[in-house]
C-alpha cells in the first residue's frame, strides 16, 4: 500500500517540472474557453435570455470554464502515453512479473498526476471563468459533493484510458485507438458543446455513457442541476468507475495469460 | 540553391509510396478512413446541436452555418493533409532527427512536412467536404462559374492561412521545446472560431480574427461572399476575393518566423 | 598507413568558438547564467584526402566541432569553412558533398527494409541512376550488404546497422565524412571489417575522413594523423608516434619467469608488476635501452620468455589530456 503512496507521491513531482507545457496548456483552455462562451451567450441571447434545461447564461458559461478546467485534470489527451508506449515496445512484461499489481500501479501514478493537475490546471481556467465571466462557483453545501464528483471522474477516466492503453497487447496500433477514443470523449464528455445544449433525445442516449461522467458529471454537480437527483448521479458514476476497473483488472488478466504464455 | 522543384516531386513519390503500401490492405484502410470520416463527423453534430435550442444565431440560420463549419473544416483539413506533420516536430527535436534532416541536401521544413504520410486525415477531408456540400445546399447558393470560382479561391485562400498558422506556431518549438499546445490553440482554436458567424464573439475576438490571424478570411468572408449576404459588421462586399492575398501575406509571415526559428535552433543546438 | 597529406585545403577553422548559456537553477527561483565554452578557439586545417582522427575525452568539443562543419550549429566567433564555403550559409549545397555517420544514431528508416533506406536516400540525394546503381554494386560488396538488403533496419544487428550506415553516407558519393564513433559497440570481427573498409575508402577512392573515435585502436590503425582536443581546444595536433613520445608514455618489458619470485630490480625500470611468474617491467623513459633491460633480468632469475609492449594507446591519451594545456602545441 505504502508502494503506491510513493508512486503517486513522485508522480506529482514529476509532473511538477512541466511547467512549460502547463503553461501552454492553459493557454489553449484559455483560447477555447473564450470561443465556447461566445458561442454559447450567443445561443442563450437568440432565445431572449431563455435558459437551457434549467440551465441561464451564467450557468452555461461556468460549464464550460469547468470543462476547460477538467480536461487537464482528467487527462482525456493522453498527455501521458506512458503505459501505451511500454506495451508498444513490450518492456511492459517486465513489469508484468513484478509483484506489483499494474492497474493500481498506474491508477497511481495517474492520482499523483491527477492531484498536481487539480493545482495548476483547474483553478486557473475557472478562476478566469469566474472573474471574468460570470461564471458560478458552486453553493458551499455542494461543495463536498463536487469533490467526490471530480474523484469519481477520475476514476472514471482512468478506467477509460487504461482499457485504451491495454488494447496494445492487441492492437498493433493502440494509438490510433486513442485517438477515435478522444475525439468520441471530447463529444461525450460535453468538452465540445455542454450536453444540456444537445437535443432531448441525443443528451439522454449521450448520458448513458461513461464519457458524460468525467466532465458533465462534475459540471451538473457544480451547477446544481443533476437529474433526477445528486445522489443518483453519483452514483451512476461510482457505478462506471467499478465497471471500467473491473473491465480493466479482466483485460490485464487475459493480457498476462497471453504474454507469459507467448513469451512477450 | 535548394532543388525545389526536386523536392515537389520526391515527396509525391513519397504519397505514392504510402498510398500503395496502404492499398495492400484495402480493408483496413477503408475502415479507418471510414472511421475518421465518422469521427469528424460528430462535430457537426455538435454544430447542429445549437440550433436545436435556437431558430437562428445571431441572424444566421442552421444551413448558413453549417455553410460556414464546411468551409472552415475544409480549409483546416487541407492544411493538415499537407503541413499535419509538424505536430512532430518537438520529437524530431529531441530524438535528435531534426539534426539528421540538416545534414541533407533538403529545405528543413519540407523534410519536416514530409517524413510521413497521414492518410487518414483523407477521410477527415472528405467528411469536410461532405459538409461543405450540405451547407451549399443548404444556403441555395447559386450553381456557376462565380461560385466555383469563389468556393475553390476561399479553400485555398483557407488552407493557406491554417498552414501558415500552423507554421508558424509550430517553430515556437525552436525556443520553447513544446509547441504542440500553442500551435492547437491557434489551428484548432482557429477553426473553432471560424465554425461561427463572426457576430458571436466579442469586438476583440473580432479584431484579431481580421487583421492578426485572419481566420475570418478562411470561412466568414466566404460564406458572405457564396450566400450574398451583407456583413452586418459592415466590411466591404466582395471580401471573400482578397483571401488568396490575405493568405500569401500570412505564410510570407509563417514562413519567416520559420526561418528565425531555425537560426534559434542553431544558434543553441537545443 | 593512411592519410596523404598536401592535398589542398578542405576544412578549415580558425579560432572558431561555441559558448553556450545555460541558465541554471539556484535555489527555488532564481536563475543564473552560466557559459560553457563547448568550443573556446580550435585551429585547424585538413586538407583533400587525409584521414584524421579527431580525440578528446567527453565533452571535450568533439561533436560540437562536427555539428559546427556540417552547419547544424552556428559558431559564436571565429571563421569555419568547409572547401571554401561557410555551412551556416550553404547548408544545403555543401551538405550534397559531405557524408556523415554518427556512431550513436542511426539515419536509416528504422521500419523499412535496408534498400528502401538506400532508394530514399537516393531521390533525396538527387543521385543519378547511372551513378547509383555502379556505387551500390561496390558499397553492397565491400560491406558484404547482400544479405541484409530486405531485412528491415529495426531487426538488424549492431555490426549490420552500422554497415548499412556506411553505405548509406556514401550513395550520393561524397569527397568528404565526417564518422561519429563508427565502431562503437562492435564486436572485434565487425570493427576490424569496418576499419578495412574505412583505410580502402581513404587510399583507394581519396574520400577525406574526420574520424571522431573513442576507440584508440581504430586511431592506431587508420590515422596518421592525431588531432586531440580536450576544454574546447586543440591540445596535439601531428602524427600519432610524435603524440605517443610527446605523452612520456613509455614501453613495458614482459618477462616470464620459470618460477614466481619477487619484483626484479632492474636500473632504468620505473615500476614492476607481478603476476605470478610473470612481470611487467615499465621502462622508466624513452631513453631506457629495452635489451639492456632484458640483459639485467636475465642474470637476476630464469628468464622463460620476454616480450616488449608498446604504451596503451589509452595511456598515451590519457598522459596528453593530463598534460593538455600545460604544454599547448
Amino acid at each position: 500500500m505504502r508502494v503506491y503512496v510513493e508512486v503517486a507521491r513522485r508522480a506529482f513531482r514529476r509532473f511538477a517540472t512541466y511547467r512549460g507545457a502547463t503553461v501552454a496548456a492553459l493557454l489553449t483552455n484559455t483560447v477555447f474557453g473564450i470561443l465556447l462562451t461566445s458561442v454559447v451567450a450567443a445561443v442563450v441571447r437568440s432565445r431572449g435570455g431563455a435558459p437551457v434545461d434549467g440551465l441561464d447564461r451564467d450557468g452555461l458559461v461556468t460549464q464550460i470554464w469547468l470543462g476547460q478546467g477538467l480536461i487537464g485534470v482528467v487527462n482525456i489527451f493522453f498527455r501521458t502515453p506512458d503505459l501505451t508506449e511500454r506495451i508498444r515496445t513490450g518492456d511492459v512484461v517486465v513489469d508484468l512479473y513484478r509483484p506489483v499489481d499494474l492497474q493500481a500501479w498506474w491508477g497511481a501514478v495517474d492520482a499523483g498526476r491527477a492531484a498536481y493537475e487539480v493545482l495548476v490546471r483547474f483553478i486557473p481556467p475557472v478562476a478566469v471563468g469566474v472573474l471574468l465571466f460570470d461564471a458560478r462557483l458552486p453553493a458551499l453545501v455542494d461543495v463536498p459533493a463536487v469533490v467526490v464528483a471530480m474523484v469519481l471522474a477520475v476514476t472514471v477516466s482512468f478506467g477509460l484510458r487504461f482499457l485504451a492503453s491495454a488494447s496494445g497487447f492487441w492492437v498493433l496500433d493502440a494509438r490510433g485507438v486513442e485517438r477515435v477514443l478522444l475525439t468520441v470523449w471530447l463529444f461525450g464528455s460535453g468538452m465540445s458543446i455542454p450536453l444540456p445544449l444537445l437535443p432531448d433525445g441525443l443528451e439522454t442516449a449521450v448520458r448513458l455513457l461513461p464519457f458524460a461522467a468525467t466532465i458533465q458529471g462534475v459540471s451538473d454537480v457544480w451547477t446544481g442541476t443533476t437529474s433526477p437527483s445528486l445522489p443518483v448521479a453519483l452514483a451512476g458514476q461510482a457505478a462506471w468507475a467499478v465497471a471500467l476497473l473491473l473491465a480493466g483488472r479482466a483485460t490485464l488478466a487475459r493480457a498476462t495469460r497471453k504474454v507469459v504464455v507467448q513469451g512477450g | 540553391m535548394a532543388d525545389d522543384a526536386g523536392s515537389v516531386r520526391l515527396y509525391g513519390r513519397l504519397v505514392g509510396a504510402e498510398v500503395r503500401s496502404a492499398m495492400e490492405y484495402p480493408g483496413p484502410f477503408a475502415a479507418s478512413l471510414l472511421t475518421s470520416f465518422a469521427i469528424a463527423a460528430l462535430e457537426v453534430v455538435a454544430v447542429a446541436a445549437i440550433f436545436s435550442n435556437v431558430d437562428e444565431l445571431v441572424g444566421w440560420s442552421l444551413g448558413e452555418v453549417v455553410l460556414l463549419t464546411g468551409l472552415a473544416q475544409t480549409g483546416f483539413h487541407l492544411a493538415e493533409v499537407t503541413v499535419g506533420q509538424l505536430d512532430h516536430l518537438p520529437d524530431l527535436v529531441r530524438s535528435g532527427r531534426l539534426d539528421t534532416y540538416l545534414l541533407r541536401p533538403r529545405r528543413l521544413l519540407f523534410q519536416v512536412v514530409t517524413q510521413d504520410v497521414d492518410l487518414a486525415a483523407l477521410g477527415k477531408l472528405a467528411q469536410s467536404v461532405a459538409v461543405l456540400v450540405v451547407g451549399l445546399a443548404a444556403t441555395d447558393v447559386p450553381f456557376g462559374p462565380r461560385s466555383a470560382a469563389l468556393l475553390v479561391v476561399s479553400l485555398v485562400g483557407g488552407a493557406v492561412i491554417y498552414a501558415a498558422v500552423w507554421i508558424a506556431t509550430t517553430a515556437v518549438t525552436f525556443w520553447l521545446i513544446d509547441s504542440r499546445e500553442v500551435s492547437a490553440a491557434f489551428t484548432y482554436g482557429g477553426r473553432q472560431m471560424s465554425m461561427y458567424p463572426l457576430g458571436v464573439y466579442a469586438p476583440s475576438v473580432r479584431t484579431l480574427a481580421r487583421y492578426v490571424v485572419p481566420l475570418a478570411f478562411t470561412a466568414y468572408y466566404p460564406a458572405l461572399g457564396l450566400i450574398g449576404r451583407d456583413d452586418e459588421l459592415g466590411a466591404p462586399a466582395g471580401l471573400a476575393w482578397a483571401g488568396p492575398g490575405v493568405a500569401a501575406v500570412t505564410m510570407v509571415v509563417g514562413l519567416a518566423i520559420w526561418g528565425a526559428g531555425i537560426r534559434a535552433y542553431r544558434s543553441t543546438g537545443a | 598507413m593512411t592519410g596523404v597529406a598536401g592535398g589542398e585545403v578542405l576544412i578549415e577553422l580558425r579560432g572558431a568558438e561555441k559558448v553556450f548559456t545555460q541558465r541554471v537553477r539556484r535555489g527555488r527561483l532564481r536563475r543564473v547564467r552560466r557559459e560553457v565554452r563547448a568550443v573556446d578557439g580550435i585551429d585547424l586545417t585538413v586538407r583533400r584526402g587525409e584521414m584524421v582522427g579527431y580525440l578528446g575525452p567527453n565533452g571535450a568539443g568533439k561533436s560540437t566541432t562536427v555539428k559546427m562543419l556540417t552547419g547544424i550549429l552556428v559558431p559564436t566567433d571565429g571563421t569555419v569553412r568547409v572547401d571554401g564555403l561557410d555551412p551556416n550559409r550553404h547548408r544545403i549545397e555543401l551538405a550534397r558533398r559531405v557524408g556523415v555517420v554518427f556512431g550513436q544514431r542511426s539515419q536509416l528508416w528504422p521500419d523499412l527494409p535496408l534498400v528502401d533506406s538506400f532508394e530514399l536516400l537516393r531521390h533525396i540525394y538527387a543521385v543519378p541512376e547511372a551513378d547509383y546503381r555502379e556505387r551500390r554494386a561496390e558499397l553492397d560488396e565491400l560491406l558484404d550488404l547482400a544479405d541484409i538488403l530486405d531485412t528491415p533496419v529495426r531487426q538488424l544487428s549492431l555490426g549490420q546497422r552500422m554497415r548499412g550506415d556506411l553505405a548509406a553516407a556514401l550513395l550520393h558519393g561524397p569527397e568528404l565524412i565526417y564518422l561519429d564513433e563508427p565502431t562503437i559497440g562492435l564486436d572485434v570481427v565487425a570493427k576490424d571489417r569496418v576499419r578495412r573498409f574505412l583505410a580502402h575508402l581513404n587510399t583507394e577512392r581519396g574520400v577525406t575522413v574526420l574520424l571522431t573515435t573513442h576507440d584508440l585502436v581504430d586511431v592506431e590503425r587508420l590515422c596518421r594523423r592525431v588531432v586531440v582536443i580536450d576544454h574546447g581546444r586543440v591540445v596535439h595536433d601531428g602524427e600519432l608516434a610524435a603524440l605517443v613520445r610527446a605523452s612520456g608514455a613509455t614501453r613495458t618489458v614482459v618477462v616470464t619467469l620459470a618460477e614466481p619470485g619477487p619484483p626484479l630490480e632492474v636500473a632504468g625500470v620505473a615500476a614492476v608488476a607481478v603476476d605470478g611468474v610473470r612481470q611487467r617491467l615499465r621502462l622508466a623513459s624513452d631513453g631506457v635501452s629495452a635489451s639492456a633491460v632484458v640483459a639485467a633480468a636475465m642474470a637476476r632469475a630464469e628468464v622463460v620468455d620476454i616480450a616488449v609492449e608498446e604504451p596503451a594507446i589509452d595511456e598515451v591519451v590519457a598522459a596528453v589530456y593530463q598534460r593538455g594545456l600545460a604544454d599547448p602545441v
